[in-house]
């Protein structure tokens, strides 16, 4: 009951509708924008918006609309790539040295502190310049730099989990460690995981189009947002409209990200998604 | 109190040694030879040969394995020579010295403007919780964390510079090329600074101590900028702190955009020229101030807060 | 004497996700000047709530009828900007807890600030004398060290003590004070409740006092209530309240004090979502009226000397003319 009731509030916000939208275009681009994101046409070089190309042409006379459309698909798809494989790798390496302790934590923690102390652009660009730029190696660079966020935060909620008495007396009845990790702290750390996951992808995303924007990331012709923005600097001062609108779709996909985030994780609505607890709530009027 | 920071230096030390051995592997993943491509940066396509590439890499070592340039290079750096670059030929210290502070006026301008600004703007947003104040407030900021730096530094330069032509927007001479920088980077800043201090805020406004001041009549003002600014000064300071790190991260590309002079596109130019020992020195500069930051604000809190404990 | 706090038929009911919450019920009762009126119940019976209304803490929103007069104000109808009027010159507070001092402030600038707004003093001396005096009236021992303590510094007694100054400090006409004095040791009680009455008699000062201890109570409460499930089941003078409980449920908490043998009263409290019209406490009532139909309490029973005893088995024995 409650799960619906969570789940209808969403269908008020106009951000989930964005990423609706993202989705499906990311899905299908050509539903949206009939023109070739590739095609070049010369004669018809750094147009302004009009009714034809609703976001103006770039200097090679390519569809500026079509492009931020395909666009979508790289960067969700990146950087749910990157989501998955860095929560994948930095979560059970967190579950495992929080379950455990003793010298497994030990080295993961001295491993995560070195990625945290060196700056998270500054490890990617370095990786970045030795791969060389292209999509794959993009996942690969960024999987590598953000999974110690998740290791050690996905590392506190396990140990947290784990003191509690009902894991305890999992652990005296005899249970299997790997059952108790799956099925007693999996479960209970999931929601704050699933908000950690979402703001993520937003992380991600200026991630990808901060290295793309270095010309480190997916580089042209690939329509990436962060390599179109890089491209249409030089043409500020003529085509501003190049470099503008694929930068407000990194930003609104950025913030439909967080504002997903954040209503997920307030009020203990993370919770209830999941888990469908009753929540007694606040009564009204006593602070 | 000394055992505690002595272990946390220590702690330091390896940390560092860690990043910069990273740092060496990973720049060494490259499929290309290194003094080939150095080679090709500093002469040009027609004027290397193969005796030019061997003399290079003789010169710099490159032609050793990665276990002895590696060892090599950790005894040098134990010494404190950092060796110089690859591209000008410059020592690296004496150019990251020239460069940094560029930098750090840049970040520390930015994270005070921060501070001023996203302080009252927090505390208020939190004393008066869903009014238009705090909803614009949040609106605003929720926007101020979203927009990449990038993004928000090319807005900036296309209304300041192109349409206003009010602001110069590359290049460091007088100090109207400071504006545009430190704004995008201040812009950022308070989004996140603001969230912060509305949430410490709204926790000590529900504290005991803040109902009972209420209940003496004192003002709204005396409670906000005394009862809770001075609770909410250590959590503030420490988040500030942060917000100088990530101004420090950030240069490496509004520095790129704006041509400023600091140590951010010293580290661009590097990584983009392959100067290994550059790279190396800048990244273990990089690891260097994050750790001097923590640590100076783990010595803040035990001096401001005396009740602090040391279960560490 | 005249009245200083008159409440009448206070009801809080507001809807929440369980139904409707009746945290009280309809209580009427008079403070007069110089007088220290007690209220007594278990947790949940709505004293903090009484608390907080009667400091306007309460939202707006939450479903309030009834009255509360103080001094001819009707304090439920006040806007805040009145309310902060009263706060600190004409009513305080003592809390509960010392988690009430601000941990960065020592508490001399507690003292001073409250001094400085609601008397409006401005010379920084003049304020330190009279937080000095203040501090001395309370009997500390050394008032100038405790000035520049931080309450860290200070001893649990001590900050006690020195909520004690600042709720006094100004000294209001009528202090309300939350659950005080609860948890500590009997010795630092009893010593905190001396210098209480002390302070009321100097300066003719009424408090309205909330909490379950009932030996607070019969230490230094004038009248005393004693509140069951939102509603009051007995008043009147502390000494017949105490000496001679009518009520069942005031017999029961008398006998579960500790030297009166600390025995448990049967069954719980039904709860503020109970919501029958009548005697609350009739599942748990050891007189015994097991009859299925509620009790309807319209009026209480008088029994003289202002002592009122809301409970069928208890017979009138005066007109009830003047309740309260």
């Amino acid at each position: 009951m409650n799960k619906i009731i969570e789940f209808k509030s969403l269908i008020y916000k106009p951000y989930f509708y964005f990423l609706l939208f993202l989705v499906l275009t990311g899905i299908n681009p050509f539903l949206i924008s009939g023109d070739n994101p590739y095609t070049t046409n010369l004669s018809r070089r750094l147009e302004p918006p009009s009714a034809e190309y609703l976001f103006g042409t770039d200097d090679l006379g390519r569809c500026v609309f079509s492009r931020v459309m395909h666009g979508a698909r790289i960067s969700i798809g990146a950087s749910l790539s990157i989501l998955l494989l860095s929560l994948l790798f930095g979560g059970s390496l967190g579950i495992l040295s929080g379950y455990f302790g003793g010298w497994v934590d030990e080295f993961v923690m001295r491993i995560t502190d070195i990625f945290m102390t060196v700056p998270t652009i500054v490890i990617a660009l370095v990786l970045a310049r030795s791969l060389g730029p292209g999509i794959k190696n993009v996942i690969i660079i960024l999987s590598i730099t953000m999974w110690t966020g998740y290791a050690r935060m996905i590392r506190g909620l396990a140990l947290d989990i784990k003191n509690r008495h009902y894991v305890e007396t999992a652990k005296t009845i005899g249970l299997k460690n790997s059952y108790i990790m799956l099925r007693h702290i999996l479960p209970a750390i999931l929601p704050p995981i699933l908000v950690m996951a979402t703001l993520g992808m937003g992380r991600n995303i200026i991630m990808i189009s901060s290295l793309s924007f270095l010309g480190l990331g997916i580089i042209e012709p690939a329509p990436d947002w962060g390599a179109m923005l890089n491209h249409g600097t030089s043409y500020i001062r003529t085509a501003p409209h190049m470099a503008l609108f694929p930068g407000v779709f990194i930003s609104l996909t950025v913030l439909s990200f967080n504002l997903l985030g954040d209503e997920l994780g307030s009020a203990g609505n993370g919770r209830q998604f999941f888990m469908n607890t009753r929540n007694p709530g606040n009564p009204k009027g006593i602070r | 109190m000394w055992q505690y920071f002595l272990k946390r230096i220590l702690n330091t030390i390896i940390v560092l040694f860690g990043a910069v051995t990273l740092t060496f592997f990973f720049m060494h993943f490259t499929e290309g030879d290194p003094a080939t491509i150095i080679a090709l940066d500093k002469y040009g396509g027609q004027l290397i040969s193969p005796e030019v590439i061997d003399r290079l890499a003789s010169e710099e070592g490159l032609n050793r394995s990665i276990f002895v340039q590696y060892t090599g290079w950790l005894k040098l750096i134990c010494t404190g020579d950092f060796g110089h670059s690859l591209r000008s030929g410059i020592p690296v210290l004496d150019e990251i010295r020239l460069c940094f502070p560029y930098t750090f006026a840049l970040a520390l301008i930015s994270v005070f403007i921060t501070a001023i600004v996203a302080t009252p703007l927090g505390i208020y947003s939190a004393a008066y919780q869903n009014r238009f104040l705090d909803r614009i407030t949040r609106f605003i900021a929720s926007f101020q964390v979203s927009i990449p730096n990038f993004y928000l530094a090319i807005i900036f330069i296309f209304i300041f510079s192109v349409k206003l032509k009010l602001l110069p927007s590359f290049g460091c001479d007088n100090p109207t090329h400071f504006i545009l920088p430190v704004m995008v980077l201040a812009v950022l800043q308070t989004g996140f600074t603001i969230r912060i201090v509305r949430s410490t805020a709204i926790e000590i406004l529900e504290s005991e101590y803040v109902q009972f001041a209420f209940a003496r009549g004192l003002s709204m003002n005396r409670i906000l900028f005394v009862h809770v600014l001075k609770n909410i000064f250590i959590p503030v300071l420490t988040f500030l702190s942060l917000q100088f790190l990530m101004a420090i991260e950030g240069s490496i590309i509004i520095e790129t955009i704006f041509a400023w002079p600091g140590i951010g596109k010293l580290f661009q130019e590097a990584v983009f020229g392959r100067d290994f020992t550059m790279i190396q020195a800048l990244v273990l500069f990089f690891a260097a101030i994050v750790c001097a930051i923590n640590l100076l604000v783990d010595m803040l809190y035990i001096f401001i807060n005396r009740s602090i404990s040391f279960i560490e | 004497m005249k009245k200083l706090l008159s409440v009448k038929k206070l009801k809080v009911v507001y809807d929440s996700s369980a139904g409707k919450v009746h945290a009280l019920r309809g209580i009427s009762f008079n403070v007069k000047k110089g007088e220290i009126f007690g209220i007594a119940g278990e947790s949940g019976a709505g004293k903090t709530t009484i608390c907080r209304l009667l400091m306007g803490f309460m939202e707006k929103n939450a479903g309030i009828s009834g009255q509360v007069d103080f001094n001819g104000d009707d304090l439920l109808k006040l806007n805040y900007k009145d309310l902060y009027r009263l706060y600190g010159r004409k009513i305080g507070f003592l809390p509960q807890s010392i988690a009430s001092l601000n941990p960065l402030l020592t508490i001399g600038t507690h003292i001073t600030e409250t001094l400085k707004k609601n008397l409006k003093i401005k010379k920084k001396k003049i304020l330190k004398k009279k937080a000095i005096y203040i501090l001395d009236a309370l009997e500390f021992s050394d008032s100038r060290q405790v000035y520049n303590s931080f309450p860290y510094q200070l001893s649990g007694g001590m900050n006690q003590r020195a909520l004690l100054a600042i709720a006094f400090c100004c000294f209001p006409d009528l202090v309300i004070a939350d659950e005080p004095f609860t948890g500590l040791d009997p010795d630092v009680q009893n010593r905190l409740l001396e210098t209480v009455r002390i302070l009321k008699d100097k300066k003719n000062i009424s408090m309205v006092i909330v909490t379950h201890d009932l030996k607070v109570i019969e230490k230094i409460c004038d009248k005393t209530a004693i509140i069951y499930n939102g509603s009051f089941v007995e008043t009147g003078e502390t000494k017949d309240v105490i000496k001679t409980p009518l009520h069942p449920y005031t017999q029961s908490l008398i006998k579960a004090m500790p030297e009166n043998g600390m025995i448990p009263t049967w069954g719980f409290a039904p709860g503020a979502l109970y919501d029958d019209a009548g005697c609350s406490f009739q599942p748990r009532c050891p007189t015994g009226s097991k009859e299925k139909k509620k009790h309807i309490i319209n009026s209480p029973a008088s029994v003289g000397n202002n002592h009122y005893v809301w409970c069928l088995n208890v017979k009138n024995q005066e007109s009830v003319k003047d309740l309260l």
